[in-house]
């Protein structure tokens, strides 16, 4: 029920934007800019380039309005534009990043430790280190709360293959944590 | 009604978001009670679910919104004068009188460079929306720094080239707000340091 009213407002937002008006438009960023952004943070697990994609991830939505169909909820639709604006920066850059990689992850581990707990540490490492499939299978079912019907429509794939990518997504989680003398 | 390992952990984002109904909640709960596996798995989903993102700050916030629409506007601002540059170039028409009288080579071999291009791009475009970004106004081929307005008059009567435009953009579906719509902002930031370029050099 509450849902299903969530659902109607942002319709609504959508088409007074399209009406032309643009405080419905800042009213959507409003009210989906934190979870965007902490999904695209838990992506990337980098505080600027997460800042970056959530403005970039907006303005992909606001251009691509048009587009969006009411086959799903606007909501899950965003998380789409969001996951897709996330993989294209990652593609995009991956060459520069592998050179990077060894420089990136000692200052982090030298910083972060300082700041995070070690455990929580070895998780978020343990995110990046599954597939993106895997990743995004995990970050959107377990952070974000959606059905695995919800994140199939995000990431563009089958039930069956969320349902893959969730549990081999939690057991190379696990698998890693193992190997680092934590028991789960 | 008794549930499989598997079962239980597809179930377990839900049960963390409190979103399951009472006889399944229980059902789980035995369920965990008995298998350690299960439960060790539980703990480390609220471990996840327990790492925050860090927060931005109020500032962020506050300005995200206002940014979007800004940068939504920029674009749509940015659309418009793209619009009138290319009609601009392509709906300069040459005057056969001033080409005639006046003898400039200059315009003469612009003229003629100008309507091979028209040409090619009315052939092309019809099949290919991309004559405006992946050649931008054919610039290469067209040197305008010798060239003046008088030189080159810009005729606004209606004129075959215009027309062509005109209806480019009104018949056949075709647009630049779809163009750019549909471009990745890597893209549109090329196009934009295209247009400048041009512009500066006095196009
Ligand atoms: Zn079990």
């Amino acid at each position: 029920m509450r849902l299903n009213m969530q659902m109607d407002e942002d319709i609504e937002l959508v088409e007074s934007y399209l009406g032309g008006s643009d405080e419905a438009m800042e009213r959507l960023v409003m009210k989906y800019q934190k979870p965007v952004y902490a999904f695209i943070y838990r992506m990337t697990n980098n505080i600027e380039d997460a800042k970056d994609l959530t403005q970039k991830t907006f303005l992909n939505a606001v251009k691509g309005v048009k587009g969006f169909r009411r086959e799903s909820s606007f909501k899950t639709w965003l998380y789409r534009i969001a996951a897709n604006t996330c993989l294209n920066d990652v593609r995009s850059r991956r060459d520069e990043t592998v050179l990077e990689e060894s420089f990136a992850g000692n200052q982090r581990g030298a910083l972060s430790a300082l700041i995070e707990e070690e455990k929580s540490r070895h998780i978020k490492d343990g995110i990046d280190k599954l597939s993106e499939r895997q990743r995004l299978a995990v970050i959107l079912r377990v952070y974000d709360g959606l059905s695995c019907i919800e994140t199939a429509k995000v990431m563009g794939c089958s039930e069956g293959a969320v349902k893959a990518h969730y549990h081999n997504g939690v057991q190379r989680l696990r698998e890693i944590l193992k190997e680092r003398g934590y028991e789960v | 009604m008794k549930f499989d390992h598997d079962v239980i952990r597809e179930l377990l984002p839900e049960y963390l978001k409190g979103a399951l109904s009472e006889e399944v909640r229980k059902e789980l709960e035995f369920h965990l009670n008995d298998c350690s596996a299960c439960r060790d798995e539980l703990s480390l989903l609220s471990e996840l679910i327990n790492i925050e993102a860090p927060d931005p700050g109020e500032l962020f916030w506050n300005t995200l919104p206002q940014k979007v629409r800004k940068a939504v506007d920029e674009e749509k601002a940015a659309r418009h004068p793209a619009v009138r540059k290319v009609s601009g170039l392509f709906g300069m028409n040459f005057s056969l009188r001033s080409l005639l009288y006046k003898q400039l080579p200059a315009a003469a071999v612009a003229a003629a460079l100008f309507f091979i291009v028209i040409t090619f791009t009315k052939k092309t475009e019809t099949n290919n929306l991309d004559p405006l970004f992946k050649d931008p106004l054919s610039t290469a081929l067209l040197e305008y720094d010798d060239l003046t307005e008088e030189d080159v008059p810009l005729i606004t009567e209606s004129s075959e080239v215009e027309e062509l435009y005109l209806n480019e953009e009104g018949s056949s579906g075709y647009s630049y707000y779809k163009e750019v719509a549909s471009l990745s902002p890597e893209e549109i930031n090329g196009f934009f340091k295209e247009l400048k370029r041009e512009q500066v050099k006095g196009g």
